[in-house]
């Protein structure tokens, strides 16, 4: 009777170790659906899905469009008029190549734009100044008339509607994993026909993630990191399921908010994150000397209960430069960078390009 | 014919079956667990599309991925089967005897445990529908200043007024200052000029000819966003499955009064017994 028991519980483990075996090696990149998914509808046509779920007809030029979608979810492709507001579209559109001849409007003053090429076209006239996130000017947008915008924020959705302009949602409810970084460069090439490029830089982040994962296995220690930020009333901080989480792990670093799942920039209690950073070596912080913030000391005047946690006492605290933001089409180099900051000995001579550390 | 019947039905009536069922739900759910989990761009969409249509567009496109769903869906729906075929045997036998009780009362006592098992499946069923049949709505914006179709209808909505209510200074320090509950006053028009206002909240939503609003996400969400402008977003939606869904619940309710119904004649009788 025991030995039949035995055999059923071995049975029954083995089917579902193979069962479940597929699914501890994800695949990634590459579209699967969902957020930022592409699937191939015939004759050029695509259907995309943007951040939130919703789809998006794009029609080859002088090809009809195929019932079931709203005049402002069709879009003729390749798009040659875009509308952005986050820094990462425009890093997106400028590896795409389509920056220089695309863009025609942005949400945010020259000044806080840290691309020369952005500020440029802005300086010019190129690139049309469309108003601030909380105060968009529509007049002008009517006057530039894209012909897709990019955004993140819904509630300009019924406004571009009346205007006819289709809105594409570039963020998602839940911070975006590495893989859905790669997803969203299929979805955004597939707007300019460029998918070529896309597959191009979902090879190289690959290899890239590859190489320092293979580079930072040998260490014998995993610097402790925590990335987020504290507020007078409010903790905010990276979940899990980041892609920066996603790429301290990678670049062989142990990430203490591993418990912690959900949106970009998720809020946290102040004990939670005490109980991390009391262990933490490193801490990423988004605060920057763009908002005043350019040592430990002005942190911790702005929130004495930092002067508590390991990195303000004996550990590390990074935040990333101005153009950090515009720049995430450079994951490749960015991975390096983290595993240069968590990995010195490893990368010796190497010099900060997106991050700097608060002394 | 009647003898193949009958054995199909001595077959599905049987708790053995339901054992193996039930273990086979468990695997299959742990199986999809770390699925579930490895990838996230796949299933999340769940949330917002109909089964249906995320079937189509993504399930069978991800099979390799997808597949322990298509099994879980396979196995709930024979237990469901099973447990029908237990519970209407099982409630077909009381109502034989029913001369055996000596009241109507004891005769609702005892079929009480089988009309809960009815309600859990009417609700799974309900849960069932509100996925597959019906539309589902997301990310409705309105606003103040512009009005938005109400999907499919002659109906146009606008955000009419937005009160928002905000934790006070005797809240924890994190909350102060931020929003509690909204309250957001809707216009709907119909094509003719007519027009109408309805009232939602959260975890209030309203029903209005067959669509179901639910308010989802609003602004602002606390004092320091007051000067951004006010918005609400809702979800709509429609088909049956809510209303299946109550009449499950409503038969959950009349199952469990009866079933706490017999815990009072028991102490009753033990009171009369000492």
């Amino acid at each position: 009777m025991k030995k039949h028991v035995l055999a059923v519980i071995l049975w029954v483990s083995a089917v579902a170790a193979g069962l479940v075996l597929p699914a501890c090696q994800p695949q990634s990149g590459g579209s699967l659906g969902g957020a930022f998914g592409v699937r191939e509808l015939g004759e050029g046509r695509q259907e995309i899905v943007d951040g939130v779920g919703r789809r998006f007809l794009l029609v080859p030029e002088g090809k009809s469009a195929l019932p079931g979608y709203p005049p402002t979810q069709i879009i003729t492709i390749p798009v040659k008029r875009v509308g952005a507001g986050l820094p990462y579209d425009i890093g997106a559109m400028r590896y795409l190549g389509v920056l220089s001849d695309s863009l025609v409007g942005v949400i945010r003053r020259e000044d806080r734009w840290a691309s020369a090429d952005v500020r440029a076209g802005i300086r010019s006239g190129k690139i049309a100044y469309l108003g601030e996130p909380n105060g968009i000017d529509y007049e002008r947008l009517r006057v530039v008339s894209p012909d897709v915008m990019l955004t993140s924020d819904k509630r300009l959705l019924p406004k571009l509607d009346e205007l006819k302009i289709p809105a594409i949602i570039t963020t998602t409810p839940m911070a975006m994993t590495i893989e859905e970084r790669l997803q969203y460069f299929y979805f955004l090439a597939a707007l300019f026909g460029r998918e070529e490029m896309a597959k191009q830089y979902e090879a190289v982040i690959q290899a890239k993630l590859a190489e320092v994962k293979k580079q930072t296995t040998s260490v014998s220690r995993k610097p402790k990191v925590i990335w987020g930020d504290i507020y007078q009333k409010r903790v905010l901080v990276e979940p899990m399921n980041s892609y920066v989480a996603q790429l301290v792990e990678v670049a062989g670093g142990d990430y203490l908010f591993d418990d912690v799942r959900g949106a970009s920039c998720l809020e946290i209690t102040l004990e939670r994150f005490f109980s991390s950073g009391l262990q933490a070596d490193i801490f990423f912080t988004y605060r920057s000397p763009a908002v005043g913030i350019d040592s430990k000391q002005k942190l911790i005047t702005e929130n004495p209960r930092l002067a508590d946690i390991k990195p303000f006492k004996t550990g590390l605290v990074y935040c990333p430069q101005p153009h950090f933001y515009e720049s995430l089409e450079r994951l490749d180099d960015i991975i390096v960078e983290i595993a240069a900051i968590l990995h010195p000995q490893l990368y010796q001579g190497y010099e900060l390009q997106f991050f700097q550390k608060l002394d | 014919m009647v003898n193949l019947a009958r054995r199909i039905w001595n077959f599905l009536c049987n708790l053995d079956l339901a054992v193996i069922l039930l273990l086979a739900v468990s695997l299959n759910l742990l199986v999809g667990y770390f699925y579930f989990n490895a990838y996230p761009s796949v299933f999340r969409p769940l949330t917002y599309m109909m089964l249906p249509e995320w079937m189509r567009s993504l399930a069978l496109a991800n099979l390799a991925i997808t597949w322990w769903f298509f099994t879980f869906l396979f196995f709930m729906i024979a237990l469901g089967v099973n447990s029908f075929v237990c519970t209407t045997d099982k409630i077909a036998k009381i109502i034989t005897n029913y001369a055996c009780y000596p009241n109507g009362l004891r005769f609702m006592i005892r079929l009480s445990p089988h009309l809960i098992h009815y309600a859990v499946l009417i609700i799974l069923v309900g849960h069932l529908t509100l996925v597959t049949v019906g539309m589902n709505y997301q990310h409705n914006i309105l606003r103040l200043d512009s009005q938005v179709s109400l999907p499919g209808s002659p109906y146009h909505l606008q955000l009419q007024k937005l009160e928002v209510r905000y934790y006070d200074k005797n809240a924890m320090i994190s909350y102060q200052g931020r929003a509690i509950d909204a309250t957001a006053d809707i216009t709907v028009a119909d094509g003719n000029g007519q027009t109408e206002i309805i009232r939602l909240r959260f975890n209030r939503p309203c029903w209005y000819e067959g669509y179901a609003l639910h308010l989802d996400e609003f602004l602002p969400t606390s004092r320091e966003s007051k000067r951004q402008e006010p918005y609400v977003e809702l979800t709509v939606r429609t088909g049956p499955g809510i209303k299946i869904f109550l009449a499950g619940i409503l038969l959950f309710i009349i199952g469990i009064t009866f079933y706490l119904l017999q815990f009072t004649r028991i102490r009753k009788t033990r009171e009369q017994t000492i």
